[in-house]
Formats: C-alpha cells, structure tokens, sequence
C-alpha cells in the first residue's frame, strides 16, 4: 500500500528538482529520527494521515482501491536580521512571501494530477530502485492551510492532497 | 571583588559528580555522518529505509565526564489500547567543564561572530541524545547557569521510555 504515497513524494521531488533545485526536501515525517530532532524551516515534509477505502460500488477485494490522505507540511520563520551587512527590512519579516512561494512551488509540482505507480526498494549501495507498476495513481488538487503560532510567531503551512491508488492484487 | 567564581563553583560541582554522585555513566551518543550528508546524498532516508551499515560506525558514545548529577522526575503510563508503556523524564544536571571540552573538540562555533556555540553539544543535527542505564533518552529542554558571565552547569530533561528499544 506504500506505493502510493511512495509514488507522490518521489513524483514531487522529481518535479521540485527543476522548479527550485535550491529547496530543502525532508520525506515523509515518520521516517526522521527517533529521538527526533528540530524540524528545519522552510523544508518540505510529508505527513501521512490514513487510508480510506472507496465505496461498495467502486471497492474490491481482490484489487483493494483506496484513498490516501497525505499533508505536506513546512514551517517558515522568516529571514533574521541577525548580521550587519545581511539583510534590510523588518526582522523576520518575509515569512509570508516565503510561504507563498512554497504554496506556488508545490501546486507547480503537483501539475497533472496523475503519474505512473513505482515500487522502491533500497539496494546495498544505499541506491533507490525504481519498478514501475502497470498502473497509475491520481490526486486531488492541494488545500492549503496556515496556522500562526502566536508564542514563536512561526508560519506553519500545511497542503492536503488526496490520492486515490489501487492496492496490490489479494491473489487468496 | 567577592560573590562566587565560576571556576570555583564548577569545580566544586566537578567533585561531586566525582566522587559523591549518585548516577549511572551517562554519553552523548553522536551520530558519525552528518545528517545532511543522509539528507542530500542519500534520498532513501527521505522514504524510511535503512540500510545495513555492514561494519561501519555510524554513532559513537562520548563519556559525559565529570559525570553529572541525575534525578528522576516521573514516570508515566503512556500506553494505547489498555497496554502499558512507561515513560518518563530524568534531570541531568552536567557540569560546563564537559560542555566546554566537547566545544572545543567539534569546532562549535557561531557562523556570524565565531564565537562558541555551546547548544550545538546538545542540538547539533548529528547529536542523537543521551545514553543512560541502557536505554536511549530524548532531550526535551537545555538550559544553563551562568556564574560571572559563562556557564557553570548545563540542565537538560531527558525523556526516557522504560523498556530498552534496540539496546
């Protein structure tokens, strides 16, 4: 079931690289360490929130068709004024620009709302392996949402996408 | 002159956690490779999968001397689904001898002044947290004491889960 939200992220990155090559990519956030550690700013996790199943008309169980509800998410601080000759404006305050350049590069990298179904695995050598399945997946088009954190004045900004994927075949 | 020395008053904390402490050998287990060589070169980290290190040393313990005063603070029942699962939190009280040492070894310095960045022995990206009576504890919060304009002692609240994970 992986494959889907596997598919999305590696589709995104893949699309990301040629938007911004410069931003930061985190993958999913269950997959950061454990402790965890500080979230950077300005960096794309994904956070995958549960699997719904399609209904009676639409479901089988011989081939499972689910929908997947992930939630890219970032945080943004703004740029400090924290050097002499570093930046001019008020402290931090770019995070909004900063935000909306993310919620312009994501709905970039989101264009068509479809792509071909992968299944990763890692090798040895550290490498992601690539088989691509005779199928594709689909996803809606994202909802962005930004919360402010009145203490610390951080810019959370969030993007839920859905996506509809069919399950690997139940042989028996 | 007069009131406390920083010197003085650490070295007396520096005896204590010697000779009188009343704690486990405690380490700052750190990470071998920077996590941004796994972020940017190694994508399969970005998806959860780990590789087999296949003999390579990919965390290291630093003795955490002089050995730091530790309190147990609570422990508490944070199991679902009617299971129990205890998890808690210890002080560590570590003296700013240790601290200095470990800033100087790594080179933790601010980028814009250059001068000592003392955090970054506890929230570099490559530091992994605390290791202690064989388990693995989460530093929630680092704070410090200041004596005559630099730290004396370094508080931290480690979270600690009761039952060894990968020991």
């Amino acid at each position: 079931m992986i494959e889907s939200t596997d598919t999305l992220w590696n589709y995104f990155t893949g699309r990301i690289a040629t938007i911004n090559p410069a931003r930061l990519l985190g993958g999913y956030l269950d997959a950061q360490d454990w402790p965890p550690k500080q979230v950077d700013f300005d960096k794309f996790y994904m956070l995958v929130l549960g699997d719904v199943p399609l209904d009676e008309e639409t479901f089988s169980w011989n081939v499972p068709f689910y929908e997947t509800t992930v939630q890219f998410m970032w945080m943004n601080m703004g740029t400090q004024i924290s050097n002499y000759t570093n930046v001019m404006g008020k402290n931090r305050g770019d995070r909004i620009r900063t935000c909306y350049q993310m919620k312009q590069e994501l709905l970039q990298a989101m264009f068509p709302g479809f792509t071909n179904k992968i299944s990763l695995s890692v090798d040895a050598a550290q490498n992601l392996q690539t088989t691509t399945l005779q199928e594709q997946i689909w996803w809606s088009k994202p909802a962005f949402n930004t919360r402010v954190d009145r203490e610390s004045g951080l810019l959370y900004g969030t993007a839920t996408v859905k996506i509809g994927s069919m399950a690997p075949t139940i042989a028996a | 002159m007069g009131g406390y020395s920083n010197f003085g008053i650490r070295r007396t904390l520096d005896g204590i956690g010697r000779f009188a402490g009343k704690a486990f050998p405690a380490y700052l287990r750190i990470q071998a490779t920077s996590e941004n060589t796994v972020d940017q070169n190694a994508t399969f980290a970005q998806f959860g999968f780990q590789v087999s290190a296949s003999g390579q040393t990919v965390a290291t313990d630093v003795l955490i001397t002089p050995p730091p005063l530790v309190t147990e603070v609570s422990m508490r029942d944070i199991g679902l689904n009617s299971a129990q699962l205890q998890f808690g939190a210890k002080n560590f009280k570590i003296s700013h001898t240790f601290v200095a040492a470990q800033q100087v070894a790594n080179n933790y310095l601010e980028p814009g002044t250059g001068l000592p960045d003392f955090y970054r022995v506890f929230r570099d990206s490559t530091v992994i947290g605390v290791w202690y009576n064989s388990r693995i504890g989460k530093i929630v919060s680092v704070t410090h004491e200041d004596i005559g304009q630099l730290p004396w002692t370094w508080n931290l609240i480690v979270n600690f889960q009761e039952q060894p994970v990968n020991p």
